[in-house]
């Protein structure tokens, strides 16, 4: 489904992501584990067309989507829930839904997945009319969440989810990732909370100051020394 | 000071702040995307000016027409001028636009004195504009009522634009948040050269407005309105459209309110004025009145 | 700083170029020399508009403010008493009566363009990119309007005329020297290193101990003084002051000027304010109007200021920091290559 092969990506001189391959196959969920500064969002960014690799390529659906503009990938199925949320704050709730679904046209079926959403997230529900600025962080991550899941995408990159919340909230963030999942979206998990992450994944990456260091099964990357004392304070 | 002398003052600031506030908008529209203040925006005026002129006087199209016709083109001016000049330079620091701004004023400003001459020319309206209405002393010209009543209009439909339109709702979303928008699918291009469009066309109607009150325009009758509505746009907050209204009408009211009630030798400082208010929201104030700071710059 | 060698060899350089401009004085036609001295005027506003807009990053468009304030400053004081009596004869008794030498009235009208810029600087210098951009061009209006306001001392709208031709290409060039001298000095002393800290990053110079207000403030003030110095001798060259003088159209040029030859770098500001005297003047033919071929074209008035604006606007796409970027001119060349590939790598 999404396939990386070789990307390099600069931020001015700043080698950010080095020679990243990486591969997402239909129905997967994907881990993408490594500290601060790492390289995680910017392989994100660059896989949804915000930022340019300088050489690679990367394939979605077939379709080499390097030199893609942003909102032409969105169109065709893939949906970045960015990190810190970035929801409209001065937007409301439903209006910060509704421009998840900017692209669509099929109305009757744009209100289906606002119910689907409202039924994940029923606290959106409550808030609809309310702006998005005066919701708690965990509620502007559901709705951040939401926004993204209007597109109606078959293939969902989130970063770093479970910033900053609490546990009950990112206990509740990771379930909807992991009903998703089994619903057949195809997700690219980005976290530094690398037991949850690997907990629901199938499979993993990590990164390191910009090159793929470790990758493989979840459970043999839960079980790995390395991984272990990096990663999962132990 | 008799009552009726600050009523009549009242109504002619109003005026004059409709006129400003036209333009305060666009101005604020293109900044609160872009971050990039269109010093050209001014001059996107003047067009719009010597466009309705034109289609009045070789074309002999009535006043609405003049109207519409110069909306359109001054769109088209300043999409295309965004197109241009300002897209290439998406992204890059703020000195770099800002010059590239000053120096698109100066090319249209001067383009405008090649192809059209320096030369003042006379701007007349159709007859029933100038007619006066005198209700205890006060006198109204329909000019004036047709001003402040097209300004509102504008308003109210830019206001249902911007709430209850699919391009409206991604504009507010790109002015908070110009990445989070693409993320979702929302076409940048599209959405700036929308703004373009709507606040030059609204800056068309200011133009012609300032025109038909003033009876003449000039290629560089833009420049110093161009520069109160960036000032109106700073008084009522940057980038809040409501702010950009409201800002033109505090503007325009103080401005002529300061000169009717300062002694009539000082009635030459009135610009001086304008930017001693100016310095002194940025000082005091300088999220405006209806605006919120963003990032860690004023 | 510069060794030995390099003193000996600008010492050397500047006794040449002193001297040529002597020679030239005396072969070159009036319109000429007027040019020439045009163009030193114009390094010596540039340079000092560098100052504050390229090494210290507050991007200001009051420049052609402060000219105006040396230049009716200067003009009032240099004006001999006689024709001081004809033209402003309303001038209040103090000023009236005095007549100070050329010297006098340039430094003068610098200093009260400084203090101008101290004036205004206080307040303004605390804002930042746009906000400043367009706070200093309100100060420029400002100006503008007191000029014509004041028409007791500064004769209005029409202007100060029959100013004695001061100015010639000694003061010209003198003055040239010193600012590049100036300004020099402040760019290579620990405050030029804290206002370029400044220009970088202005949060983490604060948090180096860097005082941002009065950094920006000496930068401006500076800056100010020689643009008002400039504008006193430009009004001493032209012999007429008025406010159209003193425009939006003036700062746009110097800023063209400064931002074509490289904001950052004073060899950038020289070779900016000198290409970008000596083009305009070649385009003004084109406003006149002539006959090519025996087709006769008609004045283009303007047609200078568009190609000025078009030229602008493709150095900021493609060569976004002018023609030298933050390159300063050194004697480099002349030494040996072998020294040139040690300083490389030095750096």
């Amino acid at each position: 489904m999404l396939e990386l092969n070789d990307i390099n990506v600069y931020y001015g001189k700043i080698h950010a992501v080095k020679n990243i391959s990486l591969k997402i196959k239909k129905g997967e969920l994907v881990a993408l584990l490594g500290a601060n500064g790492a390289g995680k969002t910017t392989t994100l960014r660059t896989i949804s067309g915000m930022l340019r690799a300088k050489s690679g390529s990367i394939i979605f659906d077939g379709q080499d989507i390097n030199k893609i503009e942003a909102h032409k990938i969105v169109a065709m199925g893939l949906a970045h829930c960015p990190e810190g949320r970035q929801v409209f704050s001065r937007l409301s709730v439903l209006e910060n839904l509704k421009i998840g679904a900017f692209l669509r046209k099929d109305h009757k079926k744009i209100e289906k997945d606002l119910e689907l959403v409202y039924s994940l997230f029923p606290v959106l529900a409550e808030r609809k009319n309310q702006s998005a600025g005066t919701l708690s962080g965990g509620e502007q991550q559901m709705l951040a969440i939401g926004r993204s899941l209007m597109s109606n995408p078959s293939l969902l990159l989130f970063d770093e989810p479970s910033l900053g919340l609490a546990p009950i909230i990112i206990e509740k963030i990771f379930e909807v990732i992991k009903e998703l999942k089994n619903e057949g979206k195809t997700i690219l998990l980005v976290e530094q909370n690398a037991y949850n992450a690997l907990a629901i994944a199938d499979r993993g990456y990590v990164l390191e100051t910009g090159n793929i260091k470790l990758s493989g099964e979840a459970g043999d990357l839960l079980a790995n020394d390395e991984v272990k004392k990096a990663y999962l304070g132990g | 000071m008799s009552g009726t002398y600050l009523l009549q003052n009242l109504i002619d600031g109003i005026s004059l702040g409709s006129i400003y506030a036209l333009v305060a908008i666009g101005f604020s529209m293109t900044y609160s995307i872009l971050r990039l203040i269109n010093f050209a925006h001014g001059d996107i005026l003047m067009i719009g000016a010597y466009s309705g002129l034109f289609i009045m006087v070789a074309w002999q199209l009535p006043l609405w027409a003049s109207l519409l016709g110069a909306m359109i083109f001054a769109a088209f001016v300043g999409m295309l001028v965004e197109r241009i000049a300002y897209r290439p330079l998406r992204g890059s620091n703020e000195e770099a636009t800002l010059i590239t701004s000053l120096a698109v004023s100066i090319f249209i400003e001067n383009l405008g004195i090649m192809v059209l001459s320096p030369q003042p020319r006379g701007f007349a309206i159709p007859k029933f504009l100038t007619k006066l209405h005198t209700i205890n002393e006060i006198t109204i010209s329909n000019m004036t009522i047709l001003i402040i009543s097209l300004a509102i209009i504008l308003m109210l439909v830019l206001t249902y634009f911007v709430i209850c339109t699919r391009m409206g709702v991604a504009m507010r979303a790109c002015s908070e948040n110009i990445n989070a928008a693409r993320l979702m699918g929302v076409n940048i291009n599209k959405v700036v050269a929308c703004a373009f469009a709507v606040g030059s066309g609204m800056a068309a109607v200011a133009g012609i407005m300032l025109a038909g009150q003033y009876g003449r325009i000039e290629p560089l009758m833009g420049f110093v309105p161009g520069l109160k509505a960036f000032i109106a746009a700073v008084i009522g907050g940057i980038g809040s459209i409501p702010g950009a209204a409201l800002g033109g009408y505090v503007l325009g009211l103080s401005e002529i309110l300061l000169v009717a009630l300062l002694p009539a030798a000082y009635s030459g400082y009135r610009d001086a004025f304008v930017f001693i208010i100016l310095i002194l929201v940025l000082l005091f104030k300088p999220a405006g009145l209806l605006g919120t700071l963003e990032g860690r710059k004023v | 700083m510069l060794s030995r060698r390099d003193k000996l060899y600008t010492g050397i350089a500047l006794i040449i170029f002193l001297g040529l401009l002597g020679i030239l004085n005396n072969t070159l036609s009036g319109y000429h020399m007027r040019l020439i001295n045009l163009i030193g005027i114009n390094i010596i506003l540039v340079v000092s508009l560098n100052l504050t807009n390229g090494f210290c990053g507050v991007f200001s468009l009051g420049h052609a403010g402060f000219m105006a304030v040396g230049a009716y400053v200067s003009a009032i004081l240099a004006l001999p008493l006689t024709k001081k009596a004809l033209v402003l004869p309303e001038l209040p008794t103090w000023l009236g009566s005095i007549e100070v030498n050329f010297l006098l009235s340039l430094i003068i009208g610098g200093l009260v363009a400084a203090f101008f810029a101290l004036l205004i600087g206080y307040p303004v210098l605390r804002l930042s990119g746009h906000y400043l951009a367009v706070a200093t061009l309100g100060f420029l209006i400002i100006i503008q309007v007191l000029i014509t306001q004041l028409s007791h001392i500064t004769r209005g709208a029409r202007g100060i005329n029959g100013l004695i031709s001061y100015t010639n290409v000694w003061w010209v060039w003198g003055t040239v020297i010193v600012t590049i001298y100036a300004v020099w000095r402040i760019v290579n002393s620990s405050y030029g290193r804290g206002m370029l800290a400044i220009r970088e990053d202005d949060l983490a110079a604060e948090s180096l101990g860097i005082n941002l207000t009065s950094h920006k403030l000496l930068a401006f003030c500076v800056g100010a003084f020689f643009a008002g110095v400039g504008g006193a001798l430009w009004g001493h060259l032209i012999t007429v002051v008025n406010p159209l003088s003193f425009d939006s159209n003036r700062t746009f040029n110097l800023v063209v000027m400064s931002v074509v030859g490289g904001m950052g770098s004073i060899t950038g500001g020289v070779i900016g304010a000198t290409l970008m005297t000596i083009v305009p003047e070649l385009l003004r033919n084109l406003e006149v109007g002539i006959t090519i071929f025996g087709m006769s074209i008609p004045p283009l008035y303007g047609l200078s200021q568009i190609i000025l604006a078009g030229a602008l606007i493709l150095v900021i796409f493609f060569r976004p920091h002018g023609l030298v970027g933050n390159w300063e001119f050194n004697w480099n060349f002349l030494k040996k290559s072998k020294n040139i590939s040690k300083t490389t790598q030095n750096l």
